[in-house]
């Protein structure tokens, strides 16, 4: 049991870790224009990559916890912080107005399955801890 | 205990071997339903673009003529503009053979026109004579095009009413156009004298010289109609023989040739996912049948209970079918993640046109895929089981 939960703990911070970096360096926004401004899509990008941190951060405090009761507890409002950048692109904050354009055809997809994923982590983690 | 219940004990109770069948069970889906809606959406694409096109016949200037850039420009939507004098259109309006003609005119607007930190081809037509825009507009349900509108590709996410700005010129979007798959879907559609103030916009900020050309009296492409009794060939033909400095192109050629590589890419992956097809239903089968054969012992132990034989084969078959629900929609979910949430990178990648099919077909698609997992997996467990029932359940169980 307690060897189960550690590996949820490890698949939760390397799903986080991967959306944290791969927003940066994989999967960004589009580049900046020739005058060097900013299209809309990179400020999704940035609230994407400041929402990974925080998952970040709770997936490693998860690693101290040792009461069922506080993970789960803990895992809702980590559940709810991954669902957020479900909407952040393109919802909350808009991408650029091609669709063929970077941000539509790699980060928006690329988002939406890394915090899937984790989101079905989250759910199994979950059913672990949950209450017999 | 009911029969399905017992199935799920049943997987539950080797969670090794259940896991390995349903990854089996999810690579079937998942090639079967990629596969159907990757050719799927090639083919929309080129039926999509073949409608679109509309005209048998371009006109452009000789220098213009080569056949990738004319593609790159109308299938990939690539940014360039050719001009020549619009005294071309008056000289194929009175030649024979030709039922209607229209002309358009090309501008690429600078980058971060107010959308995006590309730059947009914007495509000039001339509403009195159009029978190529219009008819598109018309069916995605806009109406006319006054001075100072557009009509927008459906790649492009303004909305109908926005207002957009290129070379500061303020255009309203009066319509959204049905997606086709192709670069058109990222062009600008706009009246000619709209085109024409755009122009003059561009070449006073000084961002355009246009060599010197007067908007007024230029135009980037003419399309023809051939009239019934004439063959496309032999208006071509006149128009390249008579008409100096331009190159007539016959559209159906860019289409076949956009068809060669289109079936050249969809036998591709149709090879790839039957192949993988195969491998995964053979080796599924294969691993039902072995895993049913690994359990002799278990049912004949359960026969000598007085287990009817008729249940054991129910149980081994709801295994099966279960397996293939579970990988089936597994497959599917991994499909759709893949070709349906990636599809604008596919698109960009094969350099063709694609367009998905609608929700319906995808989701007929979806139960299609894990309905036949399911059928290989029943038909297996119903081989595996059917095999060893008359034998002696004693002789399975003397067995080493």
């Amino acid at each position: 049991m307690k060897t189960k939960k550690i590996i949820f703990n490890v698949m939760q911070l390397l799903v986080s870790l991967f959306l944290c970096l791969g927003v940066k360096f994989l999967f960004h926004a589009c580049e900046a224009s020739e005058d060097g401004s900013f299209m809309a899509c990179h400020w999704a990008e940035q609230a994407v990559f400041g929402v990974s941190i925080i998952l970040c951060v709770q997936s490693v405090l998860l690693f101290l916890i040792k009461s069922d009761l506080m993970r789960r507890g803990f895992l809702c409002a980590m559940a709810v912080t991954a669902a957020l950048p479900l909407f952040i692109p393109g919802v909350l904050v808009n991408l650029c107005m091609m669709t063929g354009m970077q941000c539509h055809i790699v980060m928006r997809p690329a988002v939406l399955v890394t915090t899937s994923v984790l989101l079905i982590i989250l759910a199994l983690h979950l059913l672990l801890v949950r209450e017999k | 205990m009911s029969t399905f219940a017992l199935a799920v004990k049943n997987l539950k109770g080797r969670p090794g071997r259940t896991t390995a069948l349903t990854l089996l069970a999810m690579i079937l889906s998942f090639s079967v339903f990629s596969s159907s809606i990757l050719t799927g959406s090639l083919n929309r694409g080129l039926s999509s673009l073949s409608d679109r096109l509309g005209a048998d016949i371009m006109v452009v200037p000789y220098e213009a003529a080569s056949r990738s850039s004319l593609e790159s420009i109308i299938l990939q939507g690539n940014k360039g503009y050719f001009y020549m004098d619009s005294s071309v259109y008056d000289r194929i309006s009175g030649m024979e053979g030709v039922e209607r003609v229209t002309s358009q005119l090309f501008l690429a607007s600078v980058s971060n026109a107010g959308c995006c930190s590309l730059p947009v081809q914007i495509i000039g037509f001339d509403p009195e004579s159009d029978f190529t825009v219009i008819p598109w507009i018309k069916k995605s349900g806009g109406g006319e095009i006054g001075d100072y509108s557009v009509v927008i590709g459906n790649d492009l996410t303004a909305f109908v009413g926005d207002t957009l700005k290129f070379y500061d010129v303020p255009v309203t979007v009066a319509a959204k156009l049905d997606k086709t798959g192709t670069g058109l879907d990222t062009a600008v559609y706009t009246n000619i004298n709209t085109l024409k103030a755009l122009m003059q916009a561009s070449i006073d900020k000084g961002l355009n010289t246009f060599k010197n050309l007067k908007p007024d009296s230029s135009v980037s492409c003419v399309l023809i109609k051939v009239a019934d009794g004439y063959s496309v060939d032999e208006v071509l033909n006149d128009i390249n023989i008579h008409v100096r400095k331009v190159e007539a192109v016959k559209t159906a050629n860019m289409i076949s040739n956009v068809n060669g590589s289109l079936e050249g890419v969809s036998l591709v992956i149709n090879v790839f996912s039957i192949a993988l097809w195969l491998i995964s239903a053979l080796i599924l089968v294969a691993a039902i049948v072995i895993s049913i054969s690994s359990r002799k012992k278990e049912f004949a132990l359960m026969r000598s209970f007085g287990t009817p034989a008729r249940l054991i084969k129910s149980i081994v078959r709801s295994e099966a079918v279960m397996v293939g629900v579970v990988g089936g929609l597994l497959g599917v979910l991994l499909g759709l993640s893949m070709v349906v949430l990636f599809n604008g990178l596919i698109e960009q990648a094969l350099s063709l046109p694609f367009l998905m099919p609608g929700v319906i077909i995808i989701f007929i698609t979806a139960l299609l895929s894990v309905a036949l997992v399911c059928v290989i997996g029943f038909i297996s467990a119903s081989v595996g089981a059917g095999s060893f029932w008359k034998k002696d359940p004693g002789i399975y169980l003397r067995e080493e």
